[in-house]
Order: C-alpha cells, then sequence, then structure tokens
C-alpha cells in the first residue's frame, strides 16, 4: 500500500487501483458513509459501536458488521483493546475521502465541498411522500436560518444520493434527514451562521378545546416565528370552548385558536417539547423528547372570571417555558 | 460528490484512467494516449471515458479530429484525493 506523492507521481497499478475501487464501494452504503461522517464529526474521531447504535437507531449487531467492513478495507481502525469495539477514522480515510464523507468548506464557493450548488424548483412527484414531509418538516426546523428552496434542495439531493447507492430503504428516511441536517450545518458554518433549529412545542390537554388551546395561542403571541407550536386532544371536542374564546378573545389573541385536533403519534415524533396538561398517560412517550407536565384545572363550564385566573395561570407557565428554551419574547409582547 | 459520480468512480479501471489523466501535461489527455497508457483496447476505454463523462466527472473538448478529456474542474481535488 505505497502512499504515492502529491500530483504526478506515477499512476495507480492494477492492484492498488482494485484495493481504493473496493473502498470506494464499502464506503457507498449509506450507513457505513454516515458511521465515517459521524466519526469526523467527532473531536477525537473516536467512537463506540454502541454510540453509532445509538445515533442511527440501528441495532449494534448490525453497526458491528458494518464497522468490520469498513476496518477490511481499511476506513476506520479498531483503537484500545477488548470490550465493546472503538474505532477511529484511520489515516488513510482521513486523507483520500474526507472531503467525501466529511464536506469542507470550498473557500471559491462558500459552499462545503460535495453538496450541489442551489437551483430552485424541486420535482417532488420523482419522490416518495416521506421525503416531502422531512422537507417540510426541515423547512420548518431551519426556517430562520436558511431559505424553503435552499432546504428542499438539500433533501432532495441527500435522499438521491442515499438512494442510489442503498439496497435497503430500512433507514432512508431518517438517514435523509440526518444527511440533510448535517449538510446544512456545515454550510451554515462555511456561512458564519450557527444552525438554530426552531424548536417545535407541542400542548396536549383531553378535549383540544381549552388549556391546550389557551397555551397555544399565548406561546405563538408571544414566541411568534420564534417556535413552532401545536396543540392536540386525545379526545378531541367538536369546537373550543365558548368561554375560553372569549377569554382569550380579551387579549386580543382568539386569532391564534385553531380546531381541536386528534394527537398523533407523528405530532409527538416531530415534538422537542411536549407539553401535557391533565391528559397524563393517554400521551405517547418517545424517548428524548422534554416533557413537562402542568397540573391546570379543566375550564370546562367554568365562569368567566374563573377562566381567567386559569388564563393567568397558564400564561405565568408559557413564560417559564420561553425562559427555560431560551428564547426572548419580542419586547412589544406583554 | 454525488452518489452517481461516486458509483461510477468506484471501479479499478476508471480510478486508474483518472489517475493517468491527472499526470498528464496540463490535466488532459485523448483516448489515444489513455489507450496506451493502460494497456486496454480503445472500445473500452472510450466505453471507460464515456461513463465518466455522462456521470460529470471529465469533461470532453474536440479539438480538430481529436477529443481531449479533462477532470471536471468542480471535482478535480476529490479526485485527486482518491487517485494519489
Amino acid at each position: 500500500m505505497p502512499p504515492r506523492p502529491p500530483d504526478h507521481g506515477p499512476p495507480l497499478d492494477v492492484a492498488e487501483a482494485r484495493r481504493r475501487a473496493a473502498q470506494l464501494q464499502s464506503l457507498t452504503h449509506p450507513v457505513r458513509l454516515f458511521i465515517l461522517s459521524h466519526l469526523a464529526r467527532q473531536p477525537d474521531q473516536v467512537a463506540r459501536a454502541s454510540d453509532l447504535s445509538g445515533e442511527l437507531g440501528i441495532p449494534a449487531k448490525e453497526v458491528t458488521g458494518h464497522l468490520a467492513t469498513l476496518a477490511d478495507t481499511n476506513l476506520v481502525t479498531q483503537v484500545g483493546g477488548g470490550g465493546e469495539p472503538t474505532v477511529t477514522l484511520s489515516h488513510e480515510a482521513r486523507a483520500r475521502f474526507r472531503r467525501i464523507i466529511a464536506p469542507r468548506l470550498d473557500a471559491e464557493h462558500h459552499q462545503p465541498v460535495g453538496v450541489p450548488r442551489l437551483e430552485p424548483g424541486i420535482d417532488w412527484s420523482r419522490y416518495p411522500t416521506v421525503v416531502r414531509r422531512i422537507a417540510q418538516q426541515l423547512t420548518q426546523r431551519f426556517r430562520t436560518t436558511f431559505s424553503r428552496n435552499t432546504i428542499e434542495k438539500y433533501v432532495a439531493d441527500s435522499y438521491d444520493e442515499l438512494a442510489s447507492r442503498s439496497r435497503v430503504n430500512q433507514h432512508l428516511p431518517m438517514l435523509t434527514n440526518r444527511l440533510t441536517t448535517d449538510r446544512l450545518s456545515a454550510l451554515a458554518a462555511a456561512r458564519g451562521l450557527r444552525l438554530r433549529p426552531v424548536p417545535d412545542v407541542l400542548f396536549v390537554c383531553v378535549h383540544n378545546s381549552g388549556r391546550s388551546q389557551i397555551a397555544s395561542a399565548i406561546l405563538r403571541h408571544l414566541a411568534g416565528e420564534l417556535i413552532t407550536v401545536r396543540s392536540a386532544g386525545t379526545e378531541p371536542a367538536q369546537a373550543v370552548d365558548p368561554v375560553v374564546r372569549q377569554a382569550l378573545a380579551e387579549m386580543g389573541i382568539s386569532g391564534f385558536i385553531e380546531a381541536p385536533r386528534q394527537l398523533s403519534d407523528d405530532m409527538v415524533r416531530a415534538a422537542d417539547v411536549v407539553v401535557t396538561l391533565g391528559c397524563g398517560d393517554a400521551c405517547p412517550v418517545i424517548p428524548g423528547r422534554r416533557y413537562f407536565d402542568w397540573p391546570i384545572e379543566d375550564p370546562a363550564g367554568l365562569h368567566l372570571d374563573q377562566v381567567r385566573s386559569i388564563r393567568a395561570e397558564i400564561q405565568r407557565r408559557v413564560e417559564s417555558l420561553l425562559i427555560e428554551l431560551g428564547i426572548d419574547p419580542p419586547p412589544s409582547s406583554p | 460528490m454525488l452518489a452517481r459520480s461516486l458509483k461510477v468512480v468506484a471501479n479499478a479501471t476508471r480510478l486508474q484512467l483518472l489517475s493517468l489523466l491527472l499526470a498528464e501535461p496540463e490535466e488532459r489527455a485523448t483516448v489515444g494516449s489513455l489507450t496506451e497508457g493502460i494497456g486496454l483496447r480503445q472500445p473500452t476505454v472510450t466505453h471507460h471515458l464515456n461513463l465518466m463523462h455522462e456521470a460529470g466527472l471529465l469533461e470532453r473538448e474536440p479539438r480538430g479530429r481529436q477529443v481531449w478529456y479533462s477532470v471536471n474542474p468542480d471535482m478535480r481535488d476529490t479526485i485527486v484525493d482518491l487517485v494519489q
């Protein structure tokens, strides 16, 4: 394995060309590409099989198999002895594939190398619905940093890239989401920006006609575009409680009321923060989310002045939540 | 580098051709000189060059009766890393 001097050395011989082609083939599997990208992003470029398994949401056994393939083609090297497999990027992977696995700033175009140039307009009919949904989610999430065109283009390209390399479609949506997010953060860094996701907050109560409506209206009012706010109920009512509507109208925010909606797993999955207001166990739990439970009295059937005090209690909690999320409400807010 | 290009480049003969091409003066070459350098038949070399051209790895420039191939400048650095 003689490393050749930069530029204009003797051309590759057949054996060396075969070895490198095998490395490239090893690298074209999306899971393996992800393992390499993940390693490249770690400060010490080291990861344990169980970290990778958690990061990718793939069984440790499968990860170990990919690590073996990567080690066989000298893209990763085992570090330490015994116990759980722990790997680092090989010297060769760093030298030869860095531009592919860890796109960096390309000075000329101010874009990470390996990332497509931007052109507007994606023909979504070519893509599965789930890809379009990923684009919508990421657009919501990164709208304060990038335009919709940029985000859609990156989603489509990431999907194309992964799909054409992969024989198994099982992990494609998750991998597309991650690859796009990685590339957008690289692009943001290249432009001197920080990719700051817009937090997604979900309020859940039983009927989505009182408490969760008050909370979401107040949060939308205070945070505006800085937060994505949703609300839902485990047994949604036909309509929003009229007294609640009146209490919100007094604050001038009844325009934020939405028709009661059924809580879905998707909504919970999309949320960074889930706040339950008295629905308790009925709310599905997804690991890794932040949960708050606010014990708030149900305003159903109460008088306006009682609903006002419920509104005040919810407002106080929403304001603390904003501080918790590190978001400064616009100064014009009450 | 996009997936299609990556797949096309993951082939020993094509890596050899790219390495020959980058070793030429001005990093350009004709089918004839590449055929000579790699020791394969000309139709085989033409086939590989066409594939790489379609995948956007190579640019081609007809000059008189010859066609000169060169590496797409957008991908040059990535490809140099691969064949060095």
